[in-house]
């Protein structure tokens, strides 16, 4: 038994006191009180940039550099206040250029978390967020690619061809349950045709906390526990094969990833 | 190369089980594009590409902005 299936069963056999859960409530509408008064400063700091003459290049960097450190502080506050713990397999830090960062999609922080691990990232996000006004600014400096433009694929090959990694959550949205791992063909769609390579992270929420459609004040019985496994690069020169249709190579990898993320999310269990 | 509608049909279904790995029972003209048949947008491009190089037709990707199962595109490429 590893580490984390053993934080697992002590932390369902100890439930949590009402005023443990009473502290958690407080605690979690206090962070999301910080992200909505952050965001708009994070805005506002970053269009600082535009009056500095540097090239558009080393603003896109210095922007998710600023991404990167505030979601590592924003999750370092939760964490330290308790409100969830993490850990991550092998390194907290992804250093890459040019890969196709993937990884299923459980709870809200997700894309917080690998923000914060990986540095120069470029996300694929849902178009909502260019008009939300606590990140409408920031994904457009941080040069972000919404996911309803036109040719969002052969956007994100020009990406990664210059060095820079992209994230993808292949699901497109948050799950319902752990294994549903409903992937979309988008990922492949990218890793085929940039002939890119891909980092799986596998992301284990226990228990499940901040999912979709949930309220803000609905917490689960006890601290969820973040675990990220960074798995080895996937070579795409081997799940390249011209003799089939390229139809077919997305289908075949996209299969490939599931059942990859299928084993690992049930091994431990 | 004109073809009459029961020959497009039969083309359009062996299409989509080479592109798709479809299985030829699911393909029933009542079957939805997306929901049933898992064909996305960008497998939609590939199989209009098909299309073209076979019926040597210009194709614009609008007219099947409407259509949502397989009737649909066979009445489509047939209409064109």
């Amino acid at each position: 038994m590893d580490n984390y299936s053993q934080t697992n069963t002590l932390s369902y056999a100890v439930k949590s006191h009402p005023i443990n859960t009473f502290y958690r409530l407080v605690g979690t509408i206090f962070c999301y009180l910080i992200f909505g008064l952050f965001a708009p400063l994070l805005s506002i700091s970053l269009a600082l940039f535009n009056f500095i003459p540097i090239k558009k290049a080393s603003k896109r960097y210095w922007t998710r550099t600023a991404i990167s450190g505030s979601c590592r502080l924003f999750i370092n506050t939760m964490s330290s206040l308790r409100l969830l713990s993490y850990s991550i397999k092998p390194a907290p830090q992804i250093s890459t250029s040019g890969k196709l960062i993937i990884a299923n999609h459980p709870s809200l922080l997700d894309a917080l978390f690998i923000l914060s691990m990986c540095k120069n990232l470029c996300c694929i996000t849902k178009s909502a967020l260019w008009k939300n006004p606590f990140t409408a600014s920031i994904v457009r400096m941080a040069d972000y690619i919404p996911n309803d433009c036109n040719d969002f694929i052969t956007e994100a090959k020009k990406r990664l061809l210059r060095g820079e990694n992209i994230l993808i959550f292949p699901e497109g949205t948050r799950n319902h349950y752990d294994d549903q791992l409903d992937f979309k063909r988008g990922a492949a769609n990218i890793a085929i045709l940039s002939q890119c390579n891909i980092i799986p992270v596998i992301i284990k929420c226990s228990p499940r906390a901040m999912q979709k459609g949930e309220k803000f004040y609905s917490l689960p019985i006890v601290a969820p526990h973040f675990f990220f496994d960074v798995l080895s690069t996937i070579e795409i020169k081997k799940h390249i094969n011209n003799d089939s249709s390229k139809t077919l190579q997305y289908r075949r990898l996209t299969h490939y990833l599931v059942e990859l993320y299928r084993l690992h999310l049930t091994k431990t269990k | 190369m004109k073809m009459n509608k029961i020959e497009l049909e039969e083309y359009i279904k062996k299409l989509l089980v080479e592109l798709f790995e479809l299985d030829i029972a699911d393909l029933k003209l009542s079957a939805k594009l997306y929901e049933d048949l898992d064909i996305d947008s960008i497998d939609a491009v590939e199989m209009l590409i098909e299309i073209k190089k076979k019926t040597k037709k210009d194709i614009d990707p609008e007219k099947f902005s409407d259509a949502k199962t397989l009737g649909d595109i066979i009445d489509v490429v047939y209409n064109l």
